[in-house]
């Protein structure tokens, strides 16, 4: 008995020591892989801060494959220094998502979203902000949540802009103002509270008055529109009836110089044919006369409808009673 | 004699006796000196009892040794009379009148040093102790001497019978418990508890039983006439003599055989089930000494009440790990005093509201009233912190109720001698400031210790109800000008129009008068032109023209022409044809 | 081998006790550690740093970072009564980590207890502007920048020294009138525009009036004269038609009237006429005899 007991204390004994030898490389491997995992990459638009125990030994880390210690030792942070970032302030427009920020507001007070300016106009106005990280200590360390900084930062730019500006020069000329303003002044406040981002270009990308009294707004437009057109109609009136008129004025003087000549030839006509007539009757003498008078005479009878002689008696009375029947 | 006993070349030939007591004396001689220097080095009044403590082990020691080795000569000068009936019987020696006095005199040394040091712990300040770390390390070293003393003695002791190595071995036994104790409390106070005073009261105690025991045992030889008797009595025995004489014994030896019985093979089980069954004892023990030890937090300060009253008026408790009497005795009051509360004053927000807008209902609706009988809704919000904790828990039944109370009242007067439009406006910074001021002042007078920080209006509106009709006035300037653009409308409209009007009006007469101008001086020149300028002109054109007028009359016309000298006919016009009438009525056909 | 397990149990311990007594301290965080609720010290670099072991020193972080908020719309009154309903940002940090963490213990609170005072401020400040420093068409007029400045400054006074805070900037976020105002200013602005265009239409009319009536003027004149003109030519004609004739027939009037009578009788004696003659009459003369004689 107790050599058999002996035996399987003796296999237990062998085993547990089998398997502590593999426990061995086990650990080696272990602690192998522990130190490989200090391996890290930045990818060619970041920049790695390296903290070694919290303290930053390195904020400018370059793109590339780098070692580090592993944790808890050394910590690696990436920052996207090369991104481009966009964002779209739309806190003074019209509410149109259903989680934009003015239809929250709109929820929390029961009052529209919007822009006064200066001369006590409202406007809705929306902006595009480019910028990026230029200070990756700064956002990383100095800074908590430097996108709502941007954000609040940059409806306070817009509204000290706007609130010196009356409505017709920010709706026009204003808009360039607006932006370079902004730029310049949200550049400013970001930098005052350590943000670390930079901004790289601001778009004005819609300014507008508000929905409820657009269409005054483009009224006035229009009415600019309708004023020309009606100079215009009235212009064209104008080409169009006075040469009219001028053509009718030649017309008329055409007709009275045509009437000119007409008379002046028919006169020169009528006259020389009397010239030729006189000048033979002058040479004919009376009895050319006598002849015209008897020829005219003869047409005359010919012609006339009716004719009566009346024979006078002697006492010179006429003693027929004529009827004349004039027919239509 | 001394000396030459002390000769290394006879030292082999010296009792073993001897040689332990003068061992055990030579180190408890080493431990006292080094005691005392960390005593210098990083006064702790604990360090100090130790020390003293280790003093009167050293004075033991001696005694044992002197002991020892008068018995040892005794028995080396009967050694020599072996084998005689006298070597029987040893007639014991009792100690020397020299040895009784100076043991008398360690004893009443010892009660002085123990009465002076618990003097000390009870009266004194606690005063900062350096290097407890390096102090309590090195005392738990010396609790390792002392219990290398304690088993080599009473190992000796044993084998060679001597009552006195045993009892010496017992004290470096203490010695070593002693030591622990203080080692562990230097180590705690490193953590921040202070148990130094405690630790050294327990040690004065100690060393007070020490000095009890050893005077009653000089007594007891003195009267009683027996060597035996100098080391007999521990201090246990004599408290359980007082108490009830060996009834704690008679339990004690009970245990122990019952438990022998039961489970005694080995030493380690029984002590186990030793340990066992006076775990629940120990458990009640523990968690009632650990109401003696309480954490204020880092926000927070307390005050101790002993039976009621609270201790130290000067300085309450700050932050850390302290130390009272355990709970019926000593009380904790804590307070956050540095923590800023808020306090709402006059109205409170609801939790859910967003937005404080007039017109919506975001609160409660208490309305106070203006210097111009205006109702309206202050949302005022202070921001205090307890300053003096004593006034704040004691002068008054609820400081926190008198603060709000005072500042309502302070608000409803000062809000009552102004206009709303102040309040609301104009003058509401020098308001926030007059409140505050005022109810400092006031609280401090009623000894609130409370410490104003700052008074925030934060929102002032008239009824819901009417503010309406408030935003209507302004709305009223704005429909003013709408009024006004509304006519300057009409009369951009209307101008240019009766403009336009006008001057077609005087075009079209400025035209007219041209055209009849024109046409006036056409005809007229027409006519001037045409007319012959000669008589003879004049007589020609007028029979030309009298002459084609008649042929263009005429022309066409039915005509009948008589010659005069034809007579006059009669004339009959044919009247039906001339006028063709239907006689029978009606006009014409 | 045995000794292996040893020294790996060694290491662990040593290992748990170096874990638990240091602690980093990140760039973004400031440390306060206490004992048992006792501040003992407050590490403001970052780093690795030792501290008693597990729970008997605790390290507690706070962040020191430049945190932002936004207040929660407030209905406020200027100073010359106008209600104007308002958002702003405020901009802080913790400034004294400890006193920080023993007046306000969190972010949160921290920003609740702000906005208390910043809305307050607000009203306060705002009671002493009237409307026209908020919005003007005069720069200089429009302060924004002194109110915002002036809440900073009036917070900051209390919270440096008593809540560990320090505020960086404060701004204002939105403006907004409340419904009833924002109406009327709706109202205005439509009748504004309303106003513009009517002028600019009857402008058009008044324009479009004068030219068209201009026109019709020059038409008039240029007809009058062209009229005139003609009538001057006729006139011409006439003068000249009556200068031939009289010219040529003044040589032998009573002929030209004996020609012209003549051709009269021939035209207009036609179908329609009836003559009534004498035998008294020259023509037939020869009717009553052959010599012509009158009875």
């Amino acid at each position: 008995m107790s050599s058999r007991e002996n035996k399987i204390q003796g296999t237990i004994r062998e085993s547990f020591i089998h398997m502590v030898s593999l426990l061995r490389w086990i650990l080696l491997c272990l602690i192998i892989l522990y130190l490989l995992s200090g391996i890290y990459s930045v990818s060619s638009n970041e920049v790695g801060v390296l903290q070694r125990f919290g303290k930053v030994i390195d904020d400018k880390v370059q793109p590339g494959i780098h070692y580090a210690l592993p944790w808890p030792i050394d910590r690696i942070t990436k920052v996207p220094i090369r991104i481009v970032n966009r964002i779209l302030i739309d806190d003074f427009y019209s509410a149109s998502e259903p989680e934009s920020i003015a239809r929250v507001f709109s929820g929390m007070t029961g009052l529209d979203s919007y822009c006064v300016t200066g001369d006590n106009n409202l406007v809705n106005v929306k902006c595009v902000i480019q910028y990026n990280i230029t200070n990756p200590f700064d956002y990383l360390f100095r800074v908590k949540d430097a996108n709502v900084m941007l954000r609040s930062m940059a409806c306070n730019t817009i509204i000290h802009c706007l609130s010196k500006m009356p409505i017709d020069e920010s709706l026009t000329r204003g808009k360039q103002e607006i932006a370079d303003y902004t730029k310049v002044a949200l550049q400013k406040r970001l930098d005052d509270s350590q943000s670390g981002l930079s901004v790289s270009f601001v778009e004005l990308r819609d300014i507008k008055p508000p929905d409820r009294v657009q269409e005054f707004f483009s009224d006035v437009v229009k009415a600019k529109i309708d004023r020309e057109k009606m100079i215009n109609e009235a212009e064209s009136y104008r080409n169009e009836k006075i040469p009219a008129a001028k053509a009718d004025a030649s017309r008329i003087l055409q007709k009275a110089g045509a009437y000119k000549k007409e008379v002046v030839l028919r006169a020169e006509g009528e006259v020389d044919r009397f010239k030729r007539i006189l000048t033979r009757v002058r040479e004919k003498g009376d009895s050319a006369r006598n002849m015209i008078y008897i020829e005219t005479m003869k047409d005359i009878m010919k012609k006339v409808g009716r004719k009566h002689i009346m024979f006078r008696d002697k006492k010179g009375e006429v003693p027929a009673r004529l009827r004349l029947y004039c027919p239509p | 004699m001394v000396v030459e006993q002390l000769n290394p070349s006879r030292w082999k030939e010296i009792d073993i006796k001897v040689k332990t007591a003068a061992i055990a004396t030579g180190m408890n001689i080493l431990l006292t000196g080094m005691k005392f220097l960390l005593y210098f080095f990083s006064g702790s009044m604990a360090i100090l009892a130790e020390a003293w403590h280790s003093f009167s082990d050293i004075a033991t020691s001696f005694l044992v040794f002197i002991a020892v080795r008068r018995s040892s000569l005794v028995e080396k000068k009967y050694a020599d009379t072996e084998g005689t009936k006298e070597s029987k019987a040893r007639p014991q020696q009792l100690p020397s009148t020299m040895e009784l006095f100076s043991s008398l005199a360690i004893g009443v040394l010892l009660t002085i040093v123990a009465g002076t040091l618990l003097r000390k712990c009870i009266q004194a300040e606690p005063r900062p102790i350096e290097n407890t770390l390096v102090s309590g390390l090195l005392f738990l070293a010396f609790s390792l001497g002392s219990y290398l003393i304690y088993r080599f003695e009473t190992r000796i002791g044993r084998k060679e019978g001597s009552l006195g190595l045993v009892s010496d071995g017992m004290h470096a036994r203490a010695d070593m418990t002693s030591s622990l104790l203080t080692g562990f409390s230097l180590v705690v106070y490193s953590m921040g508890l202070n148990l130094d005073r405690l630790v050294a009261g327990l040690i004065a105690l100690f060393i007070l039983s020490f000095a009890l025991e050893t005077i009653v045992n000089v007594g007891l030889v003195y009267f009683r006439r027996e060597a035996d008797y100098f080391f007999r009595y521990r201090s246990f025995k004599i408290i359980a003599l007082l108490v009830d004489r060996g009834g704690v014994q008679k339990v004690n030896s009970i245990i122990h055989s019952f438990l022998e019985t039961k489970f005694g093979r080995t030493k380690i089980m029984r002590v186990t089930y030793r340990g066992i069954l006076y775990l629940p004892f120990m458990v009640v023990l523990i968690g009632y000494l650990s109401t003696a030890i309480f954490k204020v937090g880092i926000r927070e300060q307390a005050i101790i009440e002993r039976f009621g009253r609270p201790l130290s008026v000067r300085e309450p408790v700050g932050p850390g790990l302290h130390l009272k009497l355990p709970w019926p005795l000593d009380k904790v009051k804590k307070v956050k005093t540095t923590y800023i509360e808020g306090l709402n004053i006059g109205n409170i927000t609801d939790r859910q509201t967003r937005a404080l807008i007039w017109t919506r209902k975001h609160g409660t609706e208490e309305p106070f009233l203006s210097g111009d009988n205006n109702f309206f809704y202050p949302y005022i919000v202070l921001h205090y912190r307890i300053k003096d904790i004593f006034h704040y828990l004691y002068k008054n039944t609820d400081a926190k109720v008198l603060v709000n109370e005072v500042a309502h009242r302070i608000a409803t007067i000062l809000f009552a001698h102004e206009a709303f439009y102040n309040i609301a406006a104009t003058h509401r910074r020098v308001l926030e400031m007059e409140i505050f001021k005022r109810l400092q002042e006031t609280l401090d007078e009623l000894e609130s210790g409370v410490e104003l920080l700052s008074v925030n209006l934060k929102d002032i509106h008239p009824p819901i109800s009417i503010a309406d009709s408030f935003e209507r006035v302004i709305a009223g300037y704005q429909e003013k000008q709408r009024i006004i653009n509304d006519a300057l409308g009409y009369h951009n409209k209307v101008l240019p129009e009766s403009r336009g009007k006008s001057v077609r009006e005087l075009e079209a007469a400025r035209g007219y008068i041209v055209e009849r101008t024109k046409r006036t001086e056409g005809n007229a020149t027409r006519f001037r032109l045409s007319l012959p300028r000669y008589s003879q002109e004049k007589q020609i054109t007028m029979s030309r023209i009298y002459l084609q007028t008649v042929q263009e009359v005429l022309r066409e016309k039915t005509k009948v022409i008589v010659e005069p000298g034809a007579g006059v006919p009669e004339l009959w016009m044919d009247f039906e044809s001339f006028f063709p009438m239907d006689w029978k009525g009606g006009k014409n056909k | 081998m045995r000794y292996i397990f040893i020294i790996f149990g060694v290491l662990v311990v040593i290992l748990g006790f170096v874990f638990m007594s240091t602690f980093t301290v990140s760039e973004r965080d400031y440390v306060v550690l206490t004992q048992f609720g006792k501040p003992t010290r407050t590490v403001s670099t970052s780093g690795l740093y030792l501290k008693q072991p597990g729970f008997l020193e605790t390290a507690n972080r706070i962040d020191r970072r430049t945190h932002v908020f936004t207040t929660q719309p407030i209905q406020l009154l200027l100073g010359d009564k106008n209600p104007i309903v308002l958002t702003c940002y405020v901009c802080w940090r913790v400034r004294d980590p400890l006193l920080f963490f023993q007046s306000l213990l969190n972010a949160e609170i921290a920003t609740q207890k702000l906005g208390d005072m910043v809305n307050s401020q607000l009203g306060s400040v705002l009671g002493e502007f009237t409307l026209g420093n908020i919005i003007n068409t005069t720069p200089t007029e429009v302060k924004i920048s002194t109110i915002e400045d002036r809440i900073l400054k009036n917070t900051n006074v209390r919270t440096k020294e008593k809540y560990g805070i320090e505020v960086v900037q404060v701004g204002i976020r939105r403006i907004a009138y409340p419904t009833v105002v924002a109406d009327a200013v709706y109202n205005r602005m439509r009748s504004e525009r309303e106003k513009e265009a009517m002028k600019y239409r009857a402008e058009g009319r008044e324009e479009a009036a004068k030219i068209e009536a201009k026109a019709d003027r020059e038409v008039s004149e240029i007809l009058a004269g062209a009229y005139k003109k003609a009538q001057i030519l006729k006139g011409e004609g006439d003068q000249q038609s009556l200068k031939i004739y009289s010219e040529a027939y003044s040589k032998d009037k009573e002929f030209f009237e004996f020609m012209k009578s003549m051709e009269v009788y021939k035209d207009i004696l036609s179908q329609k006429s009836t003559l009534v003659l004498s035998t008294d009459s020259d023509l037939f003369r020869y009717l009553n005899n052959a010599q012509g004689q009158r009875r």
